[in-house]
């Protein structure tokens, strides 16, 4: 008799055991069937033309004095261009802006520049990184369509980490999605 | 049949010399494998010492309030503070008696050191149930409070406490610098681990708690590092040309998952923190970012917009067998897998604004977490995956704030700069 109760008790400890080594794994459920999408156009938000860089100097009201050489470095002849929300396509003025832009790196042959892809502030830091990098990629790439040297041209995002204006809305949105020419 | 018995007193031998791996070293009161259940209610009496005077409150005041959010925040307990110190021993200290447990203790300054006991008492039988004693250099008392925590958590539910986990994040300075910082999960103890007058962005945390992986942008080109905490060692782990961002560290801590743009477009590779390879995990011409592991190690979810816009996909983790997990919303980022495997939390734009949201693993049971009309960011969860620590501007400046794994209790936890890109530590 008592060794049943002895065989039991053996028992029950074997089981709890078990349940308590067997209940650690985490439960993974793999199958999935894809459904149609919903939502097949990208939102897209109305650009009304582009907005001048006067930013600039409000830039420099602000206390950031690390920033002033930065934006000295900027040969005044190469102008910025903008894009449009969650787009790295370039727009009519974009590509105006870029073929004057072409021209005076033609002319001045020995600078090299980096093109820095910004974007507005809505959206993941890690996001627009990637949609930053895409911009200044697409602005390099038009740039040697029209007949600049690939290796004059550096690429370079910052996401919405450098934002030139600081509002929440589309007027600093429109203005912060850009890329810029900075003269090394 | 001898035999059988032989074979059955070895295996008991077996288990009874390896107890952590065969049965639980305490009785555990409560065994939690579901996310809703009743909070166990706990009395927290005042701590007693012998010494006197401000410091000795201020200690006691400290070892109150500390515990007291460390036990709410574990998920597991209802705390309520009590007005006497009652005797060690007894069991019948308050008049109520819906307490599960009550917390007694004291504390003692020596020689700019403070020792704490604690005691926690099972109010059925009035046994001691745990008893412990931690020392720290006066000023420093809060990580001696954080184990107490921890050691309560795991000995009344069997699951380890978090209260010593920290949080890495990104700290924005007012002359635009972006650094690395850490604090305590619940807000203090703040230190700032980098001075790199640079942009840095993205820290996350080895599985052993020890090194940081962060972008840095301090050599002209977003580069990604890993900083030793504790030797100050900072090695760089890549630096192609182009983006070297979103580092993801595996839950084995042996690869480094991220986003690189060396072959023209944003795609996801890991690199192997020791042996330094590369391996190309996704194929698009569309963006793919921001990795995260699933603790089984086996599985990546993602960001891609290759259906137009961003959207969370799972893949394995050799990039093979992409699925898409979210189906609503037009704009899905940021995922974050929680470490309970269940369910991955992710940032969705709304009509006011971006809120966070948890989807399960199987793409059911979406479920809205916060509310707000402006940018709720970057959620990161606790290690038992009970809680989330995220960022919000709904104050203004993007600050962090934590809430629990249903979006009750959001709290903020920073004031000074901007703060955000939260990652809790895996431990």
């Amino acid at each position: 008799m008592k060794k049943i109760f002895c065989l039991k008790t053996t028992m029950i400890l074997l089981f709890s055991l078990m349940l308590v080594t067997g209940c650690g794994g985490s439960k993974e459920v793999v199958d999935y069937e894809p459904r149609p999408d919903p939502f097949p156009q990208p939102e897209e938000e109305p650009f009304d033309g582009r907005p001048d860089v006067v930013e600039k100097a409000d830039i420099i009201k602000e206390d950031v004095t690390e920033k002033e050489d930065y934006f000295e470095l900027k040969p005044p002849a190469l102008r910025t261009i903008y894009f449009e929300f969650d787009e790295s396509r370039l727009t009519e003025n974009g590509r105006a802006v870029l073929a004057e832009n072409a021209r005076w790196l033609m002319e001045n042959k020995s600078d090299i520049v980096r093109i820095e892809g910004h974007c507005d502030e809505r959206g993941t830091v890690e996001y627009n990184l990637a949609l930053g990098q895409r911009r200044a990629v697409a602005v390099r790439d038009y740039l040697v369509n029209l007949g600049v040297s690939r290796n004059r041209m550096l690429v370079l995002s910052f996401g919405k980490e450098r934002p030139v204006s600081f509002g929440n809305n589309e007027k600093a949105w429109g203005q912060n999605r850009r890329a810029e020419f900075v003269k090394l | 049949m001898k035999k059988n018995q032989l074979l059955l007193f070895l295996i008991l031998l077996i288990a009874t010399a390896f107890p952590h791996t065969a049965l639980p070293q305490t009785d555990v009161y409560l065994k939690v494998y579901k996310r809703t259940f009743q909070r166990m209610n706990l009395a927290l009496h005042p701590f007693t010492s012998k010494n006197n005077g401000g410091e000795a409150d201020m200690i006691r005041g400290l070892i109150g309030a500390v515990l007291k959010n460390d036990l709410w925040m574990s998920g597991y307990f209802n705390v309520e503070l009590q007005l006497v110190a009652s005797p060690v021993n007894g069991a019948s200290s308050s008049g109520t008696d819906n307490f599960f447990a009550a917390i007694h203790g004291s504390f003692a300054i020596a020689e700019n050191l403070v020792s704490i006991e604690p005691q926690v008492i099972d109010k059925a039988s009035g046994s001691v149930i745990h008893r412990s004693n931690y020392k720290q250099p006066v000023g420093n008392e809060r990580s001696a409070i954080h184990k107490i925590a921890d050691d309560i958590v795991y000995t009344l539910t069997g699951e380890s406490g978090f209260a010593n986990s920290k949080v890495a994040y990104v700290q924005e300075t007012k002359n635009g610098w972006k650094e690395i910082a850490v604090m305590d999960y619940d807000g203090s103890n703040i230190n700032v681990v980098t001075q790199d007058k640079s942009i840095n962005l993205s820290p996350v945390w080895s599985p052993d708690g020890r090194k940081l992986c962060y972008t840095s942008y301090k050599n002209d080109n977003p580069d990604l590092y890993i900083l030793n905490l504790t030797t100050g060692q900072e090695v760089k782990i890549s630096d192609v040309n182009g983006l070297n961002t979103a580092p993801a560290w595996s839950p084995d801590g042996s690869r480094i998952a991220m986003t690189l743009t060396k072959d023209g477009n944003a795609e996801i590779y890991t690199v192997h923190v020791d042996r330094k390879f590369t391996q190309r995990l996704t194929y698009s011409r569309a963006i793919n970012s921001s990795p995260t592991w699933s603790p089984s190690n086996r599985e990546i979810a993602f960001t891609s917009d290759r259906s137009g816009m961003p959207q969370v996909y799972i893949m394995d983790s050799d990039g093979l067998n992409i699925r898409r997990l979210t189906f609503e919303g037009s704009y899905n980022d940021s995922p974050a897998w929680s470490p309970r495997g269940d369910k991955i939390a992710f940032v969705s734009r709304t009509d006011s604004g971006f809120d966070i949201y948890t989807i399960d693993v199987n793409g059911e049971n979406m479920m809205r977490l916060t509310d707000s009309s402006r940018s709720n960011e970057d959620p990161t969860w606790s290690p038992n995956g009970f809680s989330l620590i995220f960022s919000s501007n709904r104050n203004g400046k993007k600050q962090l704030y934590s809430m629990f794994w249903d979006g009750a209790a959001q709290k903020k936890l920073t004031e000074i700069n901007i703060n955000y890109l939260p990652s809790w530590s895996v431990r």
